[in-house]
C-alpha cells in the first residue's frame, strides 16, 4: 500500500472562482437583457453597450463560469479516479492562475472593444496565444496524472475528459488563425465563406466539446456518487461516449443552413444533427436511470434535484438542437430568440444547474462539515427553476412570433410587415419577461452564493486528502483484450479519440479549403478603400454584428425585404466574415445606398430620431471621437499577407484616398443638413455602411478601377 | 440554389457517402465492443467514483460509500 495525498486547494479555487464569475457573467448578461427594452439601460457609456456587454457574458458564462466549474470538478475527480495526486502541482498552479487571468484580460479587452468578432472566439491573439498556452499546461497535467495513475482501469469519465483536452486545442488553434494587425488586432487568416465554416465549425465543436463533454464526464462521476449507486449502465456509456464524440464533430454546418455553403454539406450536417439524438438521449437515460429506486434521495438532496434538472435540460437542449437543424425548421428560427432560448436551456439547465449541483456536493466536503442551509438551497433551486422558465418560454415566443411575421405576405403578394421595426415591437413584452426570468435566476445564484460562502466559513478547510492504494504496477498485461486494453492504455485511447474527431473535422473542413478555388471570384468585388476599411474595424469594435445579420439567405421573404441574396463571391475580401447570427435589427448586407449619408448620421447619434420606438443603443462617441489612422499602414499591410490585393506600396498613399473619401462624405452630409467633421468615427462608418452590398450592383465594370459608391475614390487594385 | 455557384466540388457526393459508412462502422464497433465486455469487468470499473477518499457527511447526506 502506498499513502498519498490529494491538493483540495487547486479544486477550492476553482470552485469560489466558478462562484465569483458565475455571478459576474449573468449580472451582464441581465444588464445586456435590459439594454433590449431599455437601450438608455447602458447610461449612454460606450464600454457597456450591447454590442460590446454581449461578448463579455457569453465569454464569461462559457470560459469563466462553466470553464471554472469544469476545472474544480476535473481537479477534484481526475485524481480520485486515477488514485494518484495530480501529476504537476505547478501545472495546477499554472492552469488555475492563467486561465483566470485570462478571464481578467477579457473582461478589460472586449468593453474595451478589443475583438475579433467570432463568436466565443472574440478575444484577440495575444490572449489567444496565453489560452493555447494554459490549455497545453492543462492538457499535460491531464495525461500526466493519467500516466502515474495507481488504478489500472479508466472511468468512462476520464475518456471525456481526455476528449475534451484534445478537441478544444484542435478547435482553437484552428479557428485563431490571424495575422496581427497592432498589439490587439489581427485579421482572420480566411475569409467569408471559408471563415464563416470554419468559425462554425470551431463553434459548434465549442458547444460539443467544451459544455457537452467534460459535463457528461462530471456526470458520470458526480452522479453515482450522490446517488450513491454506479451508472445504469456501463456498456451504454461506452457507446455513449463513441457515438457521441464521433457525430458531434460533423454537424457545424447546420449553423449556416441556406448560406452559400454547398448543399451537399448543409444535408450533411443536418442528418448527422439528427444522428445525435441517439448519443444524447443514451446519455440523458442513463443518467436518469442510474436515480431508478433512489428517487427518494432527490427528495432529500438539493444537489440531487439541480442534477435532475441539469440532465433533463440536456435532454431537452440535445432533442430541440437537432430539431433546429432540420432545413425547414432552421429557415423560421434562424436569427430569431428561439436560437436564444435553445442555448439558455443548455447554459442555464444543463451547464449552471449540474455547476451549482457540483458546488453543494463538493463545498460542504472541501470544508468538512455540513451544508449551512437546506432549506436556502432548495430556495435556490425553485427559483432557479422559475427563473428558467420565465427566460426560455417568453423566448420561444418571441423568437417564432417573430419568425412567422418575418415570413407573413398578404394575399397580394407583399410583405405584411415590410418594416422591420414593427416585428421587433411586438416582442418587446416578451424581452421584459425574459429580464425577470433572468433575474430570478440570478437571485437564485445569489442565495447559493449565500450559502456556500457561510457553509464555508463554518467548517475548516481540509488543504489535502490522504489517500492509500497499492502500488503501482505495469497497467496492461498480455492477458489484456479488446476495449480493456486500450482503456488501460490511456494514450491508445487519447490516440482513438482523436482519430475519431479528426475524421470529422477534416471532412468537414476539407471542403472549406476546396470552396476558395470554388467561389467564382466577381469582377466587380473590390477591396474596402482605406476609409471603409476603418469603418468595417469600427462595426467589429462597437459589435454591430451581435445585432445584425450580413447574410441574406435565398428565401423570397428575405429577397422582398432586404434584396438580392447574399452570393459567396461578394465575401471574399472579408476578413474576418460578419454574416452574424441573429437578427435583433434588421439585415446590413444591401444596406449600402438605401439611405442618404445624413441619415446614418442621424441615426446613429440617436435611432429613435429616424426609427422611432428603435431599441438600438445612440452611438453619440462616433460623432466626436477622432478617426485612428496611424494603424492604416500596418492594417493594409496585415490585410494583403492574408491575400487581399491592395497593390504593393498601397500604405503609403492609402492616407490620401481616406482624407479624399471622407471629405466627400462630409459634402454629402452638408447636402443633408448635417455639419460633420472629416476625421471623426462616424464618417468612416458611414463610408463602410454605403458601401455594403453594393459591389455587385454595378453592371460589368469596363475598367479595372471601380468607383466606391461614394463617389469620391477610385482603388485600382489591378497589379 | 448556388449550383451555379458550387457546381463541382470534385467528388462532394463522396464525402457524404464515406461519412455515413464511417460512422456507421464506428457505431458498429463500440457496440459489439461494448456488448462483449465481461459482466464482472465492468462492475469492477462501474464501482471507481464510489470507493474513494470523500469524507461521509451527516444529514442531510447520509454515507453510501461502500
Amino acid at each position: 500500500m502506498e499513502t498519498f495525498r490529494y491538493d483540495n486547494r487547486v479544486v477550492r479555487n476553482f470552485a469560489w472562482a466558478t462562484l465569483i464569475w458565475g455571478l459576474v457573467g449573468m449580472s451582464a448578461g441581465l444588464l445586456a437583457a435590459v439594454q433590449l427594452f431599455f437601450p438608455e439601460a447602458n447610461l449612454d457609456f460606450q464600454y457597456i453597450t450591447f454590442g460590446r456587454l454581449r461578448p463579455l457574458h457569453t465569454n464569461a458564462v462559457i470560459f469563466a463560469f462553466i470553464g471554472n466549474g469544469m476545472f474544480m470538478g476535473i481537479y477534484y475527480s481526475l485524481p480520485r479516479l486515477c488514485k494518484a495526486p495530480m501529476f504537476s502541482k505547478l501545472l495546477s498552479q499554472i492552469n488555475f492562475w492563467g486561465w483566470n487571468a485570462i478571464i481578467v484580460a477579457a473582461a478589460v479587452t472586449l468593453p474595451l472593444g478589443f475583438t475579433t468578432s467570432k463568436e466565443y472566439a472574440e478575444l484577440e491573439w495575444p490572449i489567444d496565444i496565453a489560452i493555447t498556452l494554459v490549455w497545453v499546461a492543462f492538457t499535460i497535467n491531464l495525461f500526466g496524472t493519467i500516466l502515474t495513475r495507481r488504478e489500472k482501469h479508466l472511468y468512462v469519465a476520464i475518456w471525456f475528459y481526455i476528449a475534451t483536452a484534445l478537441t478544444v486545442a484542435m478547435l482553437h488553434i484552428v479557428n485563431s488563425m490571424e495575422v496581427p494587425a497592432g498589439w490587439l488586432k489581427s485579421y482572420s487568416l480566411y475569409a467569408g465563406v471559408q471563415d464563416a465554416l470554419v468559425q462554425w465549425w470551431y463553434g459548434h465543436n465549442a458547444v460539443a466539446f467544451f459544455l457537452t463533454t467534460p459535463y457528461l464526464g462530471l456526470m458520470y462521476y458526480f452522479l453515482p456518487k450522490a446517488a450513491g449507486r454506479p451508472v445504469f449502465s456501463y456498456r451504454l456509456s461506452i457507446i455513449h461516449f463513441w457515438a457521441l464524440i464521433f457525430v458531434y464533430i460533423w454537424a457545424g454546418p447546420h449553423h449556416l443552413l441556406y448560406t452559400a455553403l454547398p448543399d451537399w454539406a448543409q444535408s450533411l450536417g443536418m442528418v448527422f444533427s439528427v444522428m445525435l439524438i441517439a448519443p444524447s438521449w443514451g446519455g440523458m437515460l442513463n443518467g436518469l436511470l442510474t436515480l431508478r429506486g433512489a428517487w427518494d434521495k432527490v427528495r432529500q438532496e438539493p444537489m440531487l434535484k439541480f442534477m435532475v434538472v441539469a440532465v433533463t435540460a440536456y435532454g431537452m437542449a440535445t432533442l430541440e438542437g437537432p430539431t433546429l437543424a432540420i432545413k425547414s425548421v432552421n429557415s423560421l428560427s434562424h436569427y430569431t430568440d428561439w436560437t436564444i432560448a435553445h442555448v439558455h436551456t443548455g447554459a442555464l439547465g444543463w451547464n449552471g444547474f449540474l455547476t451549482f449541483s457540483m458546488l453543494y456536493w463538493l463545498i460542504p466536503r472541501l470544508y468538512r462539515t455540513n451544508l449551512y442551509s437546506v432549506k436556502l438551497a432548495n430556495y435556490h433551486f425553485w427559483i432557479g427553476l422559475t427563473g428558467m422558465m420565465f427566460y426560455v418560454v417568453p423566448m420561444y415566443w418571441a423568437g417564432v412570433t417573430q419568425g412567422l411575421m418575418w415570413k407573413q405576405f398578404t394575399a397580394d403578394g407583399f410583405l405584411q410587415y415590410p418594416n422591420f421595426l414593427e416585428t421587433v415591437l411586438n416582442i418587446v413584452p416578451m424581452y421584459r419577461l425574459r429580464a425577470v426570468g433572468g433575474s430570478l435566476y440570478l437571485v437564485g445564484a445569489f442565495i447559493g452564493a449565500f450559502n456556500l460562502w457561510r457553509t464555508a466559513r463554518a467548517g475548516a478547510f481540509e488543504p489535502e486528502s490522504e489517500a492509500q492504494a497499492p502500488a503501482r504496477s505495469s497497467h496492461a498485461t498480455s492477458k489484456d483484450t479488446g476495449h480493456r486494453w486500450l482503456e488501460a492504455r490511456g494514450v491508445l485511447l487519447a490516440g482513438g479519440a482523436l482519430v475519431a474527431v479528426v475524421i470529422g473535422g477534416l471532412i468537414e473542413i476539407v471542403p472549406t479549403f476546396l470552396i476558395k478555388e470554388n467561389v467564382p471570384t466577381i469582377s466587380s468585388v473590390k477591396p474596402y478603400t482605406p476609409l471603409e476599411l476603418l469603418g468595417r474595424d469600427l462595426y467589429i469594435r462597437e459589435g454591430c454584428v451581435g445585432c445584425h445579420s450580413q447574410m441574406i439567405r435565398p428565401l423570397r421573404s428575405e429577397t422582398e425585404r432586404y434584396g438580392e441574396y447574399s452570393k459567396a463571391g461578394e465575401f471574399v475580401y472579408d476578413h474576418p466574415f460578419l454574416w452574424g447570427s441573429k437578427r435583433t435589427g434588421p439585415d446590413l448586407h444591401r444596406v449600402g445606398g438605401k439611405y442618404p449619408d445624413a441619415w446614418h448620421y442621424n441615426h446613429m447619434e440617436n435611432p429613435r430620431s429616424t426609427s422611432p420606438g428603435s431599441i438600438m443603443p445612440k452611438y453619440p462617441w462616433l460623432l466626436s471621437q477622432k478617426l485612428e489612422t496611424n494603424s492604416l499602414p500596418a492594417r493594409i499591410k496585415a490585410l494583403r499577407r492574408v491575400g487581399v490585393p491592395y497593390p504593393d506600396n498601397y500604405e503609403e498613399t492609402a492616407g490620401r484616398d481616406l482624407v479624399k473619401q471622407a471629405k466627400g462624405i462630409t459634402q454629402n452630409l452638408e447636402a443633408g443638413m448635417v455639419k460633420a467633421q472629416a476625421d471623426t468615427e462616424i464618417i468612416a462608418l458611414i463610408a463602410y455602411l454605403q458601401r455594403l452590398g453594393t459591389d455587385i450592383k454595378l453592371s460589368k465594370p469596363a475598367t479595372a478601377a471601380v468607383e466606391s459608391t461614394t463617389g469620391a475614390v477610385a482603388l485600382n487594385t489591378q497589379p | 440554389m448556388f449550383q451555379n455557384i458550387l457546381h463541382d466540388l470534385g467528388g462532394a457526393a463522396l464525402y457524404g457517402i464515406v461519412s455515413i459508412c464511417l460512422f456507421f462502422l464506428v457505431f458498429t464497433i463500440s457496440l459489439i465492443w461494448a456488448m462483449t465486455r465481461r459482466a464482472g469487468l465492468l462492475r469492477e470499473i462501474e464501482q471507481l467514483p464510489l470507493v474513494d477518499d470523500s469524507p461521509a457527511l451527516s444529514t442531510p447526506t447520509p454515507s453510501h460509500h461502500e
